[in-house]
């Protein structure tokens, strides 16, 4: 049992390092603009889930850097490693399902993607969204 | 010629046969919630996959020994004349080139997934609100796959024997094999929580492969019967003592000069002739004492023809 538990505090990790990385240099966001989800305005990202990534961050003592792209091109960066999450309001059923990794829903509709397999990223990320339920429940309207 | 009798168990086996039954239809359920289980669990990992797809087919010795106990027992008719105890040969036929099939293409499909580098994401739920990561959840599956059926192969297993039964015999030793499956994925859902993309896969191909081996090794075995060969022990595969018996019996009859027999498998029983060179000519009274001997020796003696003749067959 003991083993399970200690097993269990840094278990499961990435393959590609992804957090690792992430915490080493900044946490690289795509975003592909869908409002109200996600705007690209000037330079500058914004948008519900862009703000739900900034303290996603700010929780995990993370830099934050967004990177706007269309959909088909930030996939491409996602599954060769080079993001770290893509935001861009998608649900359930997105096309990219077999491209990418889900995160559960924060709204019980909308998901943000991942690089396949990168599990601890995935376990910090789904973390944060299933402890903060004013994004989990509310929002229903969104 | 002596009439074929409707096949019909000693009463301690006929009992056997009833566990068996009743073991089977118990297996029957627990493989049911086995599926159910590791089918909500699985996500996008291979090893589950193919596990699941595995206790799927373990699903098919059950259902065709509990469909082939029900027609087996069936008296010859006008149109099966031999009685219908080779649907056990085909069932188990039926079963083998179902898991070779499905062996054969897990292979296949682990391997694509370890050449395309296929990540699997293992994510997070929550169960009465304490968030777990569904590796846990996956092994507890594999353990649920793997600990009851365990035990259910090891009670089958000396009921098999003492039947002759073949599917049921492979199903127990199947089932008792199981756990190096289920050890397997839980070693490959372990290493994809520690980081080794291709845990999961290779997994999956070690799975694969103990199907795809099993399903031929299965499948031969079932042609050969099909193809009457020498009825040969469960267990060990040697030429069954039973009918160089039946010879020696057939040798110590008073009127017997010499004598040669032949037997083939029919699903738990055998048939066979008896050819007999008689020192005398032939006494019908003497040869009808003859087939009541041979009919009460054995249950496994189902059907046997005594032919007098002059010089003895080359089989």
């Amino acid at each position: 049992m003991a083993i399970f538990v200690i097993a269990g505090c840094s278990f499961p990790r990435d393959p590609e390092k992804s957090y690792d990385r992430a915490g080493a240099a900044s946490l690289l966001v795509g975003v592909a603009v869908n409002p109200p989800h996600t705007t690209f305005e000037d330079g500058k990202a914004g948008g519900r889930e862009v703000e739900l990534l900034r303290e996603f961050a700010a929780a995990n003592d993370l830099k934050i850097t967004f990177r706007e792209g269309s959909e088909s091109v930030l996939i491409e960066k996602l599954k060769n490693y080079e993001l770290h999450i893509l935001a861009g309001g998608f649900d359930k059923k997105t096309i990219w399902e077999k491209d990418a990794g889900t995160t559960v829903t924060y709204d019980k509709q909308h998901l943000f993607l991942i690089p396949r397999g990168e599990n601890k990223l995935l376990q910090k990320l789904e973390t944060f969204i299933l402890q903060n339920p004013a994004y989990h429940e509310g929002n229903q309207g969104l | 010629m002596k009439g074929i009798k409707a096949f019909e168990l000693p009463p301690d086996l006929r009992q056997q046969l009833q566990l068996a039954k009743k073991i089977e239809w118990i297996t029957l359920f627990y493989l049911i919630t086995v599926v159910v289980l590791m089918y909500l669990t699985m996500g996008s990992s291979q090893a589950m996959k193919t596990a699941w797809l595995e206790d799927m087919l373990s699903l098919v010795p059950s259902i065709t020994f509990l469909i082939a106990t029900k027609i087996n027992t069936r008296p010859p008719d006008d149109k099966f004349r031999y009685g219908y105890h080779r649907v056990y040969s085909i069932a188990f036929l039926i079963g083998a080139a179902a898991l070779l099939g499905m062996g054969i293409f897990l292979v296949y499909d682990s391997l694509m997934a370890l050449f395309m580098a296929e990540h699997p994401t293992i994510g997070n739920r929550v169960f009465f609100g304490t968030q777990i990561w569904m590796g846990w959840i996956m092994i507890a599956a594999l353990l649920y796959s793997a600990i009851p059926a365990m035990i259910l192969g090891f009670k089958k297993l000396p009921i098999a024997k003492k039947l002759h039964n073949k599917i049921l015999y492979t199903d127990a030793q199947a089932q008792k094999a199981d756990y190096m499956t289920s050890f397997a994925g839980i070693a490959g859902i372990i290493g994809v929580g520690a980081g080794l993309w291709w845990a999961d896969s290779a997994a999956a191909l070690f799975i694969s492969f103990s199907v795809a081996s099993d399903g031929f090794k299965y499948i031969s075995e079932a042609v050969k019967d099909l193809m009457d060969r020498y009825p040969v022990t469960l267990e060990e595969q040697k030429k069954d003592p039973l009918v160089e018996e039946v010879r020696q019996l057939v040798l110590s009859w008073n009127w017997v000069r010499d004598a040669r027999v032949r037997f083939r498998e029919d699903g738990q029983v055998y048939l066979g002739e008896i050819a007999v060179i008689p020192n005398k000519a032939v006494d019908l009274d003497e040869l009808e004492e003859g087939y009541k001997v041979l009919a009460d020796y054995h249950w496994k003696i189902n059907d046997v023809s005594i032919a007098p003749v002059n010089k003895l067959p080359d089989w």
